[in-house]
């Protein structure tokens, strides 16, 4: 992960941290068999996750968790629901680092930003250099 | 009479004078229905010794048409239906112990229809719920794709049994 990147990571509110971790839980989820009314409710949830950062085409952008994130995500759930958010977004580097598209999804998510979008100009910039 | 009076008096029966209260009682004592009436006024206490018969009858009709006597007719007579409940079914019993009983068959009936009681089919508009219910499926399905593009969520390939989708 570049300093960059690192930065993005830094200037993200802990919320759509585990925001982000949750709707790839939620992805994950989705592979699996199930029935239909619960199939659309895990959908639901993503589309509940939306905000004016974390929009529809962001959520679009996160892969699935991992089977290592998983892992991760086994060991938060043990401390309960409350905590276990808490690890995701304490994490999320980690989580960043097993699953590239939280830092695409991220990128994207800035871009709608004004500050956030010289930021990113800065940072393709700075790569092509 | 009895059994009745074993029993605790109801809320109605307890609101009446005392003498309304064996005016009620004694007309479930009395021995024929016709002049059960008469026999209840006199038996309570109502009218002296040289009351007429015409003239006890004219006090039974008064309390029978007050509504409070009324009311606790109804009760008394719910708690007497229930204390007869044993007996009954002792003489249904008594019957049932004997199949030379001109009764007999009827016993049994009265006993199997609350025993296994007669159930009857309803039939309810089978086609109207399953149109209904596709319906509302189709607009599932077709909401979690919606849902599952714009989240580019993979689903699994949907089961499909005997060349419909499960």
């Amino acid at each position: 992960m570049t300093e960059a990147e690192c930065d993005l990571l830094k200037h993200c509110s802990r919320g759509h941290k585990f925001t982000m971790v949750c709707a790839s839980i939620t992805k994950w989820a989705l592979r699996g068999e199930m029935p239909i009314e619960m199939r659309l409710e895990f959908l639901q949830h993503l589309e509940k996750m939306a905000d004016q950062f974390l929009t529809d085409e962001v959520i679009a952008i996160i892969e699935p968790l991992s089977k290592d994130s998983f892992e991760i995500v086994q060991e938060a759930r043990k401390l309960g629901p409350g905590k276990a958010l808490d690890v995701y977004a304490d994490k999320f580097d980690v989580f960043a680092a097993l699953n590239p598209s939280f830092i695409e999804a991220l990128k994207r998510a800035n871009r709608g930003r004004g500050y956030a979008r010289d930021y990113v100009q800065e940072l393709s910039d700075a790569r092509t250099l | 009479m009895n059994s009745l009076q074993e029993t605790s008096p109801g809320q109605a029966f307890s609101a009446l004078t005392q003498k309304q209260q064996r005016y009620v009682i004694a007309l479930f004592e009395a021995p024929r229905s016709h002049g059960a009436m008469t026999f209840a006024a006199r038996k309570a206490g109502y009218g002296n010794a040289n009351s007429s018969r015409q003239s006890l009858s004219q006090m039974a009709y008064q309390l029978n048409v007050d509504p409070k006597v009324q009311a606790a007719i109804a009760e008394v007579s719910r708690q007497y239906i229930t204390v007869m409940g044993p007996h009954a079914v002792r003489a249904i019993k008594k019957i049932l112990d004997d199949p030379k009983h001109r009764d007999f068959g009827r016993a049994i009936g009265i006993v199997m229809d609350r025993v296994a009681p007669q159930s009857s089919t309803l039939a309810v508009k089978v086609e109207g719920k399953i149109e209904l219910s596709a319906r509302e499926t189709a607009q599932v399905l077709e909401r979690m794709e919606q849902l599952a593009a714009k989240f580019s969520v993979r689903l699994p390939a949907p089961k499909v049994i005997e060349g419909e989708l499960a």
